[in-house]
């Protein structure tokens, strides 16, 4: 396949948007994220797919036949439309010609799906698609045991009383009980928060630290709510049944957030040497965002003015067993590399807030040479983050991060506080289970 | 392929052809030549006739299987040929002639492969067979709607129909002229098999030859369904109440304006008690009288009219241009309803209104509508949620840039809807269409300063918009062809019949309802009690009295309205004094449960008689009810014939379906024109002018009744 060649600084192999052939982001939504079994109790990951991909498509005032391709994600599975893609295309009076794919990347869900469509749209395959992701942790799947499982698979095939008798006998009452999906780590057991704390010992990240960056986060969130940052960003929900009650607004971020409060918070997951706090990690979250992309000169066919480009992406991948949430630290420097450009570069920098806890590990592993060396091969630290630059309207620990939703989130905020501050590079980065880092520089014409 | 193909007779193209198939089956197709649809016309049955001798004298024939090359099977009798009957007589032998042709059917075992609607003279055709095999596509159906056309089934498929669901079921197919779904008809035991259109051919081919196999007899009526009708159908007494039952129902409704219930009721009374001969010479001889009724004649007009109108672009030559997004202002019930009817038809729907609340409000009703529906198994889960992903809403204007067509639904404020119009322009592109739901503002007023008045229009809808079947659409003199062309194409799409009419106040239909309403307003100040005066106007045929009405409408929307109306006509439309008082107590009707009757959770209860001290009357004026009758009654047809003769309403057509579609008026009267042609121009002239020297100017007769009594000319001059 053709794609398009980098500038000299680019090394072999990467994913780059080269400045012939860039990946346009003209438009972005999201819901209003919310507390689990809040607001959206009564919506599914899908619902809130549809209304958002529906009011991004209404408001970008596109016509849906121009749309070729749309690929979406979500992290918790549903069991009743696996490629949630083709539900949201089908779901929302879109023209059914247009191809859909879903995609799974954890936390980097809707980071992959924005790559996915990239390269799919620098190759020619497509020419506008809407991307993104949904999760609605107020409906999981809750399945039931394996061995409960194959005895009603078997008894599907059973014909007689006696071989249906049988089968039911092989059972016993904890068989019957339904069993909740579990928040862990298949290959280790290890659940997210016990990975942070490994991180925070790792490290040398106390909880002082944690608080302090989780309060930061709140108040820079909630001044801009105030500040009105967000209007264009997030779209009203009127939820059903009863459509009676706007959601105008994240119902997570702590308007009154006082750093004292974070204090009297017992450890979440090690409960006698923690420092890992529910204040101080993101929340169980329902939402959705969307992003509406095309190459360059569609956008200017079509007569918009794109919120600006992607410039380059790169994703990472080290041994969960290790230390799970390093990814950022891995995958930036790919990034940047690709785009030719350097942390210092960055007007902004946006990382992905799983825990206060993690993005502190990140931050001192970019600023490492130590880890540089070891880790990374490279002579030279990435560099220090300044914190002007960092997460400049709080991030996933203030906002709540609906998994896969949380990628399109960071994309759209950077690019309008980019343009905002005249034009300019951004970076925005996640990790993710698994192991896995997503990193993407965006730019913004000055 | 070794088809025998047998063609009757003549060169002529014919409906009834048939092949012979290889395995013996007689494939016998109704394909009316030059016609969309196959009805039952003058030469069918003498055709179905012929094809039946060749087929009986054929011993290569085994069995026979009816299809029909259309996308109905049969949709009815044929409209001219009911209207080219001479006299009862005559109706009377078409109608035996019919039934002998198809009583010779079963002469070999015959299955209906039913794709499509088969109803009427077509549903008859179909149970005339042995056996009866339907398509499972949403679209196909049986049912009797000869009840509509003010007849009954003349070939009888009444008592055929008795035969498979009993008398009880026949009754109901025949009184209601309802259609019955495929899949519910094989439940019933209307029809015997159901399966997908693709196989539906062998279904019924290989039915038919399991028939033709010797001892084969149709199957057996389950047990609790003998039962049940050996309870109440086969002996005198059960019948008995049946009927007593089913026609004092039946009364209650039609008032005894419809000759053809009462018809229904008796012969299948006859066939219950005395069998089949006695009941089919009575069909035959009901069906011709029923013929040449008034109220049939009336009702068929209708039918015409209504089927004009589905062919009538508007007037106009221009094709309507497409509507794939449509917004609306305003997502009250109005706004709601109109989204709910097109997002059915793939039309992407935006509501906007105020603020999150009147989105939500819209949005919610909409939702309603959709669940509804798939409660009562109109639709499917899926549809509903495909359906439900063509609308949304929003406080602003995004959304409006691509919009072909905007429907504002705000309040009947003129400022308001002026504003709504140019904000409405600011956003949309040059060739959008904007169109105000106004009920009575005239549509020049509000696109007095529109930058495009040619793009503006009126699409008045009728609460509630999804239930209501009529649609009037409101030309300027600076609307553009294609945009009336384009209204009137929206709203066929959204199942409405729909009247195009000149620009004025109150239009057409909200124009003639007033001086109604008023009248029985001035029934009530002159102290006629509120239950006289709606009991006489719905025995004279109304669906509702004119006071309920008001109540359903609201006092103070009727009140609004009759304000805008009566600054445009003077005199002859102002209420009583009376109604400012009704209006000063806060009442507005059913929504605030305040109104001429009692309201109780929402359920109307009987008159609220605290309203008589109020108005300053006692409610004991004693008035023939005749007089109240003709007092309401005609304040309406003069008022409808004002407007023809300005203009406003273009035909009296056009003028009969929209006061029965949108008004109620007494379908079995026509309409206001056929009414006045069926009682005498003279007639009612005098009346008026009776009533104007008692009551004055508001009975003032129109010019046009004048002009037509002195010439003696008729509406419709083709009877």
């Amino acid at each position: 396949m053709a794609k398009n060649k980098g500038n000299g600084s680019t090394p072999k192999g990467g994913a780059v948007a080269s400045s012939s052939k860039r990946v346009a982001i003209v438009a972005g939504l999201r819901t209003p994220f919310a507390k689990q079994s809040s607001a959206y109790k009564n919506l599914s990951a899908q619902d809130l797919a549809r209304i958002v991909v529906k009011e991004l498509v209404e408001r970008s005032e596109i016509d849906p036949r121009v749309i070729d391709l749309c690929v979406y994600g979500q992290v918790i599975p549903s069991v009743h439309a696996p490629n949630i893609a083709r539900e949201v295309v089908l779901g929302t009076g879109l023209p059914m010609s247009i191809d859909a794919f879903s995609v799974s990347r954890a936390c980097a869900t809707s980071f992959q799906a924005l790559s996915s469509a990239a390269e799919s749209i620098l190759t020619g395959q497509n020419q506008v698609a809407i991307v993104g992701g949904a999760d609605s942790s107020s409906d999981v799947p809750i399945t039931v045991s394996q061995k409960l499982s194959h005895a009603l698979l078997d008894l599907s095939k059973a014909k007689t009383l006696q071989q249906k008798l049988k089968i039911a006998a092989r059972l016993s009452v904890r068989d019957l009980a339904p069993v909740p999906p579990a928040i862990k780590e298949a290959t280790t057991g290890e659940s997210m928060g016990e990975s942070a704390e490994k991180m925070a010992r790792a490290f040398g990240i106390g909880r002082e630290a944690q608080d302090a960056f989780a309060h930061r986060s709140h108040s820079l969130a909630s001044e801009a709510w105030k500040n009105g940052v967000f209007a264009d960003e997030v779209m009203h929900v009127l939820p059903g049944p009863d459509f009676s009650k706007a959601i105008t607004e994240d119902n997570l971020v702590r308007h009154d957030s006082q750093l004292v409060s974070y204090a009297k918070l017992k450890p979440a997951f090690d409960r006698r040497h923690g420092t890992v706090t529910a204040g101080n990690s993101s929340p169980l979250t329902d939402g959705a965002s969307a992003l509406l992309v095309m190459s360059e000169e569609r956008a200017k066919e079509l007569g918009y003015t794109p919120l600006g480009y992607l410039r380059s992406w790169a994703y990472a991948a080290i041994d969960p067993g290790d230390l799970l949430l390093m990814g950022p630290a891995y995958a930036s420097p790919k990034a940047l590399d690709r785009a030719g450009l350097t942390l210092a570069d960055m007007t902004l920098v946006d990382i992905h807030e799983a825990f206060a806890a993690q993005v502190l590990c990140n931050l001192q592993a970019m600023g490492s040479k130590k880890f540089a060396q070891e880790k990374l091969g490279r002579s030279e630290a990435l560099g220090e983050v300044d914190d002007a630059k960092l997460n400049v309207h709080g991030g996933s620990v203030a906002l709540g991060h609906p998994f896969a939703a949380t990628g399109a989130r960071m994309v759209h905020t950077v690019l309008r506080e980019l343009r905002r501050r005249g034009g300019g590079f951004g970076l925005a980065t996640a990790c993710a289970a698994g192991g896995l880092g997503a990193a993407m520089v965006l730019e913004v014409d000055r | 392929m070794n088809e025998t193909s047998t063609q009757t007779t003549t060169n002529e193209p014919q409906t009834v052809t048939y092949v012979l198939r290889p395995d013996g089956v007689a494939l016998i197709t109704l394909d009316a030549p030059g016609s969309s649809v196959n009805t039952i016309g003058e030469a069918f049955g003498r055709e179905l006739e012929a094809a039946f001798e060749t087929i009986a004298a054929d011993d290569t024939v085994v069995a026979a299987v009816i299809v029909s090359a259309k996308k109905d099977f049969v949709v009815g009798a044929d409209i001219d040929l009911i209207s080219s009957m001479a006299s009862p007589a005559d109706a009377r032998d078409k109608s035996k002639q019919l039934a002998t042709a198809l009583h010779g059917l079963r002469r070999k075992p015959t299955v209906a492969a039913v794709h499509g609607q088969a109803l009427g003279g077509g549903f008859e055709l179909a149970l005339a067979c042995s056996a009866i095999v339907a398509s499972d596509d949403p679209r196909t159906a049986v049912g009797f709607p000869e009840v509509q056309l003010g007849l009954l089934p003349g070939a009888n498929g009444l008592l055929r129909a008795a035969d498979r669901v009993g008398l009880a079921g026949a009754l109901d197919l025949g009184l209601t002229g309802r259609n019955v779904r495929a899949k519910k008809a094989k439940s019933m035991g209307l029809i015997d098999d159901v399966c997908p259109e693709a196989v539906l051919l062998e279904v019924a081919a290989q039915r038919a030859k399991r028939l033709a196999e010797p001892g084969k007899k149709a199957p057996k009526k389950a047990l609790s369904t003998k039962l049940e009708r050996l309870a109440l159908e086969k002996n005198p007494v059960g019948r008995a109440l049946l009927f007593k039952k089913a026609r004092s129902e039946a009364m209650k409704k039609s008032r005894g304006n419809y000759p053809a219930i009462e018809h229904i009721l008796s012969v299948l009374e006859t066939y219950g008690a005395k069998g089949w001969d006695a009941a089919a010479e009575l069909e035959a001889q009901r069906f011709g009288e029923l013929v040449f009724t008034p109220a049939s004649r009336a009702l068929v007009s209708i039918f015409r009219g209504q089927t004009a109108l589905k062919k009538d672009s508007g007037g106009t030559s221009r094709d309507p241009l497409p509507v794939e997004r449509l917004a609306l202002v305003g997502g009250g019930l109005m706004g709601a309803g109109i989204a709910f009817t097109s997002i059915g038809q793939g039309i992407d729907v935006r509501i906007k209104d105020r603020d999150d609340a009147g989105v939500g409000r819209g949005l919610a009703h909409v939702r309603k509508l959709l669940d509804q529906r798939v409660k009562r198994k109109r639709l499917s889960r899926f549809d509903a949620a495909k359906r439900w992903g063509f609308v949304s809403g929003s406080s602003d204007y995004t959304g409006f840039a691509r919009t072909d067509v905007v429907i504002e639904a705000v309040f009947e404020d003129l400022e308001l809807k002026q504003r709504v119009l140019a904000e409405v322009e600011a956003v949309t592109k040059p060739s959008a269409i904007f169109a105000s739901n106004t009920s009575s503002l005239p549509i020049a007023r509000i696109a007095e300063h529109a930058k495009r008045p040619d793009r503006v229009v009126g699409m008045h809808y009728f609460s509630p918009v999804e239930k209501m079947p009529l649609l009037e659409v409101v030309r300027t003199e600076h609307t553009a062809d294609e945009v009336v062309a384009t209204a009137v194409a929206l709203g066929k799409k959204q199942g409405k019949t729909v009247i195009v009419v000149n620009d004025g106040v109150g239009f057409y239909t909200t124009r003639i309802l007033a001086p109604y309403l008023n009248e029985a307003a001035h029934l009530l100040a002159e102290g006629v009690a509120i239950e006289v005066i709606d009991d006489a106007l719905m025995a004279w045929g109304w669906p509702v009295g004119p006071m309920q009405l008001i109540d359903e409408v609201g006092i103070d929307v009727g009140a609004h309205v009759g304000e805008i109306t009566e600054q445009a006509f003077g005199e002859r439309m102002r209420p009583p004094p009376a109604m400012a008082k009704v209006l000063a107590d806060d009442r507005k009707g059913r929504k605030n449960g305040r109104g001429f009757y009692l309201y109780e959770k929402g359920k109307r209860q009987g008159v609220d008689t605290s309203i008589y001290p109020l108005v300053g009357v006692t409610p004991d004026t004693e008035l023939e009810v005749q007089e109240i009758q003709l007092r309401a009654s005609l304040a309406f047809v003069n008022e409808a014939l004002r407007a023809f003769g300005d203009g406003i309403v273009c035909s009296p057509r056009d003028g009969d379906i929209g006061a029965v579609f949108g008004l109620g008026f007494p379908p079995f009267r026509g309409g206001p024109f056929r009414y006045v042609d069926a009682e005498g121009a003279g007639k009612v002239l005098a009346r008026l002018k009776a009533y104007e020297q008692r009551f004055g100017a508001r009975f003032t007769p129109a010019p046009i009744l004048e002009e037509y009594a002195a010439q003696g000319r008729k509406f419709y001059p083709e009877g």
